[in-house]
């Protein structure tokens, strides 16, 4: 028996990590998100290269050279080969807790001061219309017959172009529950680790597959120790609600966030209605209306233009 | 690799959750038996079969945002050693592999 392999190089995937505000009253819902990488974002760091070890005997190194500073990702079901799970039936799948279940860590060195964290990520349940079932198969089966080909002959385009639609349809899954938590941690040695912050993120989506409607329920748990020991720390229970309707160069959200100050036994809240028009590509215009977080001066009232040199449409996610 | 003369019969299945399409071909000949999704695919009589090659090209798409980890598992029903599983990984996501297999009857 022979065997000949392969690989062909399609397209390339990007990780992004967005910035982490812990402190201060200015949160914004997309702030309370449930995060790609908790870890990084606790740090508020993006690191610039992030190993992503498939095996056990992987993970090891990469654990080893966390030490020495560094980023790592990984999901622990897939460490094993599953020769009997199909597409169909991951995507057949409501709660993929296991299977979608991902470590972060991260560590830096910052004058003599060593940082590390801790985070995980998975989806609690989700659910895909049928409609967008029948879509997505519809993609899979494309994709099937484009590869039911000798490897020369593969049409390389039309496999990254499926490929992409098939991502976005999965992406859109009608209704979510993700969670997410993180911790952060600082000493001269690692030896001596304490807490400098945590946080945890719970995301509840439904999005009509269509309707260009989105409602997202989100609620964030934080906790900064006071650097010093001298005040107290800074603890917070954020819960935001958000509804955005989108449609091809207008987008239109309704956001709302309560933040609990918990050891001032105080709350905040921030109500603003945002709306971008793309006047034409790299060009929007934005409006955004509301009250902020604080007791005065909290009236939201911007209006303005904003240019840009990327031909991508303006969204408020 | 045939045993008796029921008929063999063969599928392919992609794992890891990932997306594939396989060509099946008799070595050295441009028939396809059969390409896209091989379920229960009838490859005839085992007496009829013996000493011929079957050709095998299995393509897969790491369409799995979670692992790079690729496995195909082909399953010759009615045959002495009926399950043959090949495993490998590419190196960026979204890749293509391919395996070319003969199995010889």
């Amino acid at each position: 028996m022979q065997l000949k392999k392969t690989g062909l190089l399609i397209a390339l995937a990007a990780l992004s990590a967005t910035g982490y505000a812990q402190t201060g009253t200015n949160v914004k819902i997309n702030e309370l998100s449930v995060p790609t990488a908790p870890a990084f974002v606790l740090m508020d760091q993006s690191p610039a290269s992030i190993e992503k070890p498939t095996n056990p005997k992987a993970l090891s190194v990469s654990l080893f050279n966390l030490l020495q500073g560094g980023a790592v990702e990984f999901t622990p079901y897939w460490f094993k080969d599953r020769p009997a799970y199909t597409f169909n039936d991951y995507f057949k799948k409501h709660s993929p807790i296991f299977e979608t279940l991902a470590f972060s860590g991260a560590s830096f060195k910052k004058d003599s001061v060593s940082f590390a964290a801790g985070g995980l990520r998975t989806q609690l349940f989700r659910f895909y219309s049928p409609l967008l079932r029948k879509d997505v198969d519809s993609v899979r089966k494309a994709i099937v017959l484009l590869l039911a080909n000798d490897p020369d002959s593969l049409d390389l385009d039309a496999i990254d172009a499926a490929k992409s639609e098939l991502a976005r349809l999965k992406a859109k899954t009608t209704f979510d529950i993700e969670l997410a938590a993180a911790y952060l941690g600082q000493a001269s040695s690692f030896k001596s680790l304490g807490a400098v912050r945590s946080g945890a993120w719970l995301n509840i989506r439904w999005s009509p597959y269509t309707f260009p409607l989105d409602i997202v329920a989100l609620a964030r748990y934080s906790r900064a120790v006071d650097p010093a020991k001298t005040g107290q720390d800074s603890v917070f229970f954020d819960a935001g609600l958000s509804l955005s309707y989108q449609e091809k160069n207008f987008d239109l959200a309704l956001e709302y966030v309560n933040r609990r100050d918990i050891p001032n036994k105080s709350n905040y809240h921030r109500l603003a209605l945002v709306a971008n028009y793309q006047v034409m590509p790299g060009i929007v215009a934005v409006a955004s209306v509301g009250k902020d977080f604080n007791k005065v001066n909290n009236v939201l009232a911007v209006f303005g233009i904003k240019f840009g040199l990327s031909k991508e449409k303006a969204s408020l996610k | 690799m045939a045993d008796g003369n029921d008929d063999v019969l063969l599928t392919i299945t992609i794992g890891n959750a990932q997306i594939g399409g396989s060509v099946v071909k008799l070595k050295n000949t441009a028939t396809v038996l059969a390409k896209g999704e091989i379920q229960n695919l009838k490859l005839g009589k085992k007496a009829d079969l013996q000493g011929k090659t079957l050709t095998i090209t299995t393509n897969i798409l790491d369409a799995n945002e979670q692992t790079n980890g690729i496995v195909v598992t082909y399953f010759f029903h009615a045959c002495q050693t009926p399950v043959t599983t090949f495993n490998d990984k590419v190196d960026n996501d979204g890749d293509v592999f391919s395996f070319v297999v003969d199995f010889n009857f």
